[in-house]
């Protein structure tokens, strides 16, 4: 019974919402603080926004490549929950907002290439190295899914990995005393921003729709839709995917105003 | 030699758990958080006493028989300590999470998963701590060892001991010592299981005074 919120909550956060207001007092496209800390030996993030936090660890070996990659490295995210993130939890369920997360960090950091795959490679055919990025939620306080990438992009940034020299087929593994350790090479990071989208449009009114930004846990069991925009600004801003869960119709034009806010909102959280 | 790192304790540092903290030795760092009691599923259900579930992460990859040793390790010592007549047919789950491993990390563990539990509100039997020894190979002992020293040293044992009288809860020995060795380690972990003791007790105190002034103040 955990997991349940009452119907009062409930419309509560939709009463709010009809005079533009939010539970928590931000205006509706506030955001909540984040907070990123590297762990001990550049292994890993630590990120919190607001009441969420997730945890990422970084590591890496050489394997043998696969026969239609063979001078590529391999990267692998995961994003797991933990027991302690919910008091729902079970081992073999997972929710929604995990699966949102995985969809939006599997299209940020490995769909989009931002790592450079080829600098992964020792020797080709036979040795690349195989990053591993595991991400865990410590505390699921709403919006998982800018938490648990921004972790895992964090994560990769702080990373560096052992020097190796090779020699004919052999490959010999530097440690941290020997050589310095490597980073990798990022082409870009791109981050995302969840948007909710609340239907508060009364019977026979026409659909009114409100938009708020970093839903937090209660606002997301009362959220008709929500939008992740995934985005990156280096040079120019660049848009890596837009995810919209089902639910209720929302005119073009929000979706445009949630780019360009993600877009904000992104180069916001690289200087974090 | 014979001298614990510097700890550190957080207190309800996750706001979902009913009892959570955050334990530090050095750069060593455990986060437990504690659900329960509460509703125990019926396969698991005991009509006389709770059931204390643990789930152990490392901060490696996938889960590894190693880690399933500590999580049996770790359950079978919150066991001991449990106060577990007093809420039956419930279930209290500990779920830990090894943040940096720098030596000591079972200790750690333990000592979190002790914290959240009071923090929880859960019955302790005892006040109890858990220490980490290295034995070299001369039966030299070294009191909350690091990494490098456990990777050096013949054997790393992890004791849980009562801090009243000195009893041992539970003990996990990796390696080989003599027997003299063993009780000399068992000694000087009785020793810092007492400092540990003493270093929660002032972290809870200082968590009551705060609570207690938060709720007085007539604002």
């Amino acid at each position: 019974m955990a997991g349940v919120t009452s119907l009062n909550d409930k419309a509560f956060v939709k009463a709010a919402a009809e005079e533009e207001r939010r539970v928590d007092g931000r205006p509706l496209l506030g955001n909540r603080q984040v907070r990123v800390s590297l762990l001990e030996g550049g292994v890993g993030a630590e990120v919190r926004i607001g009441h969420s936090r997730c945890i990422a660890h970084v590591q890496a070996e050489i394997v043998k490549p696969s026969a239609d990659k063979r001078s590529e490295g391999v990267l692998q995210i995961e994003l797991h929950t933990s027991a302690m993130g919910d008091p729902a939890y079970e081992p073999n369920r997972i929710p929604e907002s995990i699966k949102q997360g995985r969809a939006a960090v599997q299209k940020a950091l490995v769909k989009s290439k931002a790592v450079d795959l080829e600098s992964l490679c020792v020797i080709p055919g036979k040795a690349v190295w195989s990053v591993r990025v595991e991400v865990r939620v410590l505390d699921n306080g709403g919006n998982l899914t800018d938490t648990a990438l921004l972790a895992a992009a964090a994560a990769l940034k702080g990373f560096k990995r052992n020097d190796v020299t090779t020699v004919g087929d052999t490959v010999k593994i530097h440690s941290h005393f020997d050589r310095e350790p490597l980073p990798l090479t990022l082409y870009a990071l791109p981050l995302s921003a969840t948007f909710g989208v609340l239907d508060v449009s009364k019977d026979s009114e026409t659909d009114r729709t409100v938009m708020i930004s970093d839903p937090s846990l209660l606002e997301e069991q009362v959220l008709s839709s929500s939008i992740t925009v995934i985005a990156c600004t280096t040079d120019q801003p660049v848009l890596y995917g837009i995810l919209k869960s089902g639910g209720c119709a929302v005119e073009t034009s929000l979706i445009q105003h949630a780019c360009s806010l993600a877009v904000q909102r992104s180069g916001e959280m690289r200087g974090a | 030699a014979g001298q614990l790192r510097a700890m550190g304790c957080e207190l309800r540092p996750l706001t979902r758990c009913d009892g959570s903290a955050s334990f530090n030795l050095n750069t060593t760092s455990a986060l437990a958080g504690v659900y329960g009691p509460r509703e125990a599923k019926s396969n698991v259900k005991q009509s006389d006493e709770s059931v204390v579930m643990v789930s152990f992460n490392a901060a490696d990859g996938p889960p590894s028989a190693e880690e399933k040793e500590v999580q049996s390790m770790l359950r079978q010592a919150l066991e001991a300590v449990v106060v577990r007549s007093q809420n039956p047919m419930t279930q209290i789950e500990v779920a830990v999470q090894c943040n940096h491993d720098d030596g000591g990390l079972l200790a750690a563990s333990v000592n979190a998963s002790l914290a959240a539990l009071a923090d929880a509100g859960v019955a302790l039997r005892a006040q109890a701590a858990a220490v980490c020894v290295a034995v070299g190979g001369d039966g030299g002992l070294l009191l909350d060892p690091s990494r490098g020293e456990c990777e050096g040293a013949s054997a790393v044992v992890t004791f849980v001991v009562r801090a009243d009288d000195g009893a041992v809860i539970s003990s996990h020995c990796t390696g080989a010592c003599s027997e003299d060795a063993y009780f000399n380690a068992l000694q000087a972990a009785t020793a810092g299981a007492r400092s540990t003791v003493s270093f929660l007790r002032i972290v809870f105190e200082k968590r009551v005074a705060s609570e207690r002034a938060c709720w007085s103040d007539p604002q």
